[in-house]
């Protein structure tokens, strides 16, 4: 989630200077988190950072942002002052609050008081809230917002005028219950949704918005505060139901940490009294039946270092540790941690090494080779004979195609469609190549064509629950005339015989007008493990500069047992020929019977060229030696 | 390298999907990474249960992934409560080819280093730089004493073989639920070598993977000991190098079977 954050609002967590704005970005995107923007407006800098969700617990606030700010610059942090005078004048309202589900509500706090106003906020709220693109509305409204956006704590006020008693309900809507929200919409509620609400009716959806009838407006002279800790899967799915998302749900969606209601509440009567000293304050209601137990987690440098791969000391890791502020002990290189309650991401030793990974700088990480593994990798035959046959197309003129996975039948349907036409997955690949054919038939003149053939290797789900590896092949000949469909059958015919001999077996599939399609899957359970897994270099396809250079000529031939492909020999002739080597081509194949059993005879043209010079022949004489030495190096014949 | 048939009249073209996924998985290979791979419908369990995504992580939700209809009367099998049957009810259009990690980890014992390209489905609108399908490529390795400096050397190598020994990579903190430390990786931009340019909006660095250290909850649910084996696993979006590479504006063109496109590789 991304949060605005003031510049001049952090300063105000400091007695020192702290680094200026674009130091702070740098700082914080190596450090934290990306920074989406940055904006000058007066005499302020406005940041966009885009907070991780782990961290949404702590860093939706400026004070969050500060303490970030002190750790990675060093410069001490100094808390907003939420300390005022403790005795008042008792309040005529003694508030009660009940809560039915302490799991949607874990902790609620409520403070009754009295003799305040509603009216303008004075000029340095409004222009705080302003900052961040917060209208202001009225000094109690503003000071609820103002402690969200400090603190990260959600909070409400509700006219203690307008409840029917100074008892506070949390509990789950009445079905069919109906609440007016602040800005006029009409929301009819749902048992599973947590209200507040007095002994008559909903006041307002917890955690999401509040309600009309009891909000405060001019004329309210006392008021009940509300810091509350709310279920984060719940508030969403609430938010979800009645279509409102709010500042205040989008931190409860986060999941926050029930120790902070009590800070916001402190600091927003503080605020109060500034506006209104002669205000009776009650006393603070708190319903939190099972407080927040705090983490501890044991972790060694050795841990930290074997994770990170880097070479903190003892010393080192324990100055990190301070900066954090996370409480510690330490036992040789052991170290005994307790972060802070409201740092809900932390809880397992990779937690903690990866905090201190970030703040020590993730960037400052050396390289180290990987361990010398026992793992022998294999090939694996789907993606060595898809792309097989996607060269053997290519090489007769077939172009690939990657086409929608839904379409508008089929028998496996999607729950949650995006469009009618999308509804279902592909029942096979030969209807998509079909729509393909026409659209580029559309475009034959443009592509310079007289034929579209095209094919797609792909999955289909042709029955619920079932997917197949297919490989489609579509032809239309534009020019073909009265004989186009026996013509086109024939050409599909022979794209069947022509995977069949690079495959080495006999291909089944199913003809149509148009297209042939195979059950690449099937077949694979009966072709052999491949010897190589790769490489399948993008040959011919990538735009290749042209040299300024003359390119020359050779060729080499040779003997190699029967059954190993011409792909494996010209891998070898590929790598050891280098960059020099422009193009190869297989120009002639023979078997033949020998003493010690059959030998295939192998031709290349080899094509050598440079980009930055004319290649004289001793040069290629190497390149050639380089190769004939890795051939015979296999046992293999060079004639 | 050019093959001589470029040279023929009749020669095809491969898709350029096809090509960066063969670039990078060919370095990957040549780094000693076995191919992998798995489905496209993929069960609640392997998609997200094992990957440590909470219950009731807002990426489950029908906005963000595509459910399946696995019954014949069409009855919904999505169901809140969220009981993920491995493979069998709960079914989605895998969000990620990280829900290949746990299918090969259950089957095979460390070390390991594979790479797993395929095609993946989230439920958002389309638009120019937007599809509801798109390719990625997952790496994983698992071993003793995994850490991310062998992340780092990995993928440093990798970069160097795809864009030349000039580029290098930078680590940031990011956060995937099934890794701990989770990183961001910026490779050094292909255009200006780190100088900063429009296409790297000045900074130098290009934004291209997720990253980190697999987070202990989905090694001991694949069966692998954390305190004896850590891994550190990688994923990176295949469409946006390809538009990135060859200036393409428009994802769609990448899906729609159109020669204008692919006759241009």
């Amino acid at each position: 989630m991304n949060i605005p954050i003031s510049y001049n609002w952090l300063r105000v967590h400091f007695e020192k200077d702290i680094p200026a704005p674009n130091e702070i970005a740098t700082l914080l995107t190596k450090h934290l988190c990306e920074v989406e923007g940055m904006e000058v407006r007066n005499d302020d800098t406005i940041f966009d950072f885009k907070i991780l969700p782990d961290r949404g617990h702590d860093l939706l606030s400026h004070h969050g942002i500060a303490r970030e700010v002190s750790v990675l610059s060093g410069v001490p942090f100094k808390k907003i002052p939420t300390e005022y005078q403790q005795s008042f004048e008792k309040t005529e309202a003694i508030l009660k609050v009940s809560v039915s589900d302490a799991h949607l509500c874990p902790r609620y706090m409520g403070r009754v008081i009295e003799n305040v106003g509603v009216g303008e906020s004075p000029a340095w709220l409004r222009a705080r809230l302003e900052s961040v693109g917060q209208r202001s509305i009225n000094n109690i409204v503003d000071i609820t917002n103002f402690v969200m956006l400090e603190l990260g704590q959600p909070m409400h006020a509700f006219d203690l005028r307008k409840l029917s008693g100074a008892e506070i309900f949390v509990r789950k809507a009445h079905e069919g219950e109906k609440m007016m929200t602040l800005d006029n919409k009409d929301i009819t509620l749902t048992p599973e949704t947590l209200v507040i609400a007095d002994s008559k009716q909903a006041l307002a959806i917890a955690g999401v918005k509040g309600g009309k009838d009891a909000g405060v407006e001019a004329g309210t002279t006392s008021i009940v505060f509300e810091s509350a800790n709310f279920n984060a899967v719940s508030t969403r799915k609430t938010s979800q139901r009645v279509g409102i998302r709010t500042d205040s749900s989008r931190r409860y969606e986060h999941g926050l940490s029930p120790s902070l209601t009590e800070e916001a509440i402190h600091l927003a009567t503080k605020l109060l009294l500034e506006m209104y000293p002669q205000a009776r304050v009650g006393e603070i209601v708190d319903v939190y039946p099972e407080p927040q137990q705090a983490q501890t987690i044991v972790i060694t440098v050795s841990d930290i270092n074997g994770i990170l791969g880097s070479t903190l000391s003892p010393d080192e890791v324990e100055g990190i540790v301070v900066r954090l502020g996370f409480t510690h002990t330490r036992d040789g290189e052991t170290f005994t941690i307790t972060p802070p309650l409201v740092r809900l991401d932390l809880s397992i030793k990779e937690d903690i090494a990866e905090e201190i990974g970030r703040v020590y700088g993730f960037y400052k990480i050396t390289d180290a080779p990987l361990p010398d593994f026992a793992f022998t990798a294999r090939p694996l035959k789907a993606y060595y004979y898809a792309n097989l046959i996607r060269d053997t197309l290519v090489a007769r003129g077939f172009s690939e195609v990657y086409t929608s996975s839904f379409q508008k039948e089929g028998e496996f349907a999607v729950l949650n469609p995006l469009a009618e036409d999308k509804a279902f997955l592909r029942k096979n690949l030969a209807m998509n190549i079909e729509q393909a054919l026409e659209l580029n038939v559309r475009n034959a003149p443009l592509l310079g064509l007289d034929e579209i053939r095209i094919f797609e290797i792909g999955k289909a789900f042709p029955g619920v629950m079932e997917e197949k590896l297919l490989c489609a092949v579509g032809i239309e000949l534009t020019k073909a005339g009265k004989k186009k469909d026996t013509m086109t059958r024939e050409a599909l015919e022979e794209v069947r015989t022509v995977i069949g001999e690079v495959l080495g077996v006999a291909i089944e599939g199913v003809f149509t007008t148009n297209v042939f399609e195979l059950d690449l899957g099937a077949l694979l359970d009966t072709l052999p493990e491949p010897k190589v897994g790769a490489p399948f270099v993008s040959v011919g396809t990538r735009y290749q500069k042209i040299s300024a250079y003359p390119f020359m000529l050779r060729d080499i031939a040779l003997w190699v047992p029967e059954g190993i492909p011409n792909d494996e020999v010209l891998a070898i002739i590929v790598h050891e020929g280098g960059d020099l080597l422009r193009t190869k081509r297989l120009f002639d194949v023979f078997t033949k019977e020998f003493p010690e059993g059959k030998r295939t005879s192998y031709a290349f043209n080899l094509v050598f060229q440079s980009y930055e010079k004319t290649l004289s022949d001793e040069e290629i004489n190497n390149s050639m030696l380089r190769i004939t030495i890795a051939l015979r190096a296999r046992g293999w014949e060079v004639r | 390298m050019t093959d001589s048939r470029n040279n023929k009249g009749a020669q095809g073209h491969l898709h350029p999907l096809t090509q960066i996924v063969r670039e990078i998985v060919d370095s990957f290979v040549a780094m000693g990474f076995e191919v992998a791979d798995g489905p496209e419908v993929e069960s609640e369990h392997y998609n997200f249960d094992v990957l440590n995504v909470p219950k009731d992580h807002p990426s489950r939700d029908m906005q963000d992934t595509f459910w399946l209809k696995p019954s014949e009367d069409g009855s919904p099998n999505h169901s809140t409560s969220g009981v993920g049957l491995k493979g069998v009810s709960q079914t989605v259009l895998r969000t990620h080819t990280s829900s290949v990690q746990a299918r090969y980890m259950e089957t095979q014992k460390p070390p390991f280093k594979i790479i797993v390209p395929g095609k993946v489905f989230r439920c958002e609108a389309t638009d120019a730089t937007h599809e509801a399908q798109f390719h990625q490529i997952e790496g994983l390795v698992v071993g003793e004493g995994i850490s991310l400096s062998h992340l780092q050397y990995t993928l440093n190598e990798f970069f160097k073989r795809l864009y030349g020994t000039q580029a290098t990579i930078r680590f940031r903190p990011s956060f995937f639920p099934f890794v701990e430390p989770g990183v961001e990786v910026d490779v050094s931009c292909v255009k200006c070598s780190g100088k900063g340019c429009g296409m790297c909006k000045q900074t130098g660095f290009i934004e291209v993977m997720g990253a980190g250290m697999v987070h202990p909850n989905v090694l001991t649910a694949s069966g692998i000991d954390p305190q004896k084996y850590r891994g550190f696993a990688f994923g990176m979006g295949v469409d946006r190098l390809v538009m990135l590479k060859y200036g393409i504006d428009d994802i769609r063109y990448l899906y729609s079977g159109d020669l204008r496109l692919v006759n241009q590789f």
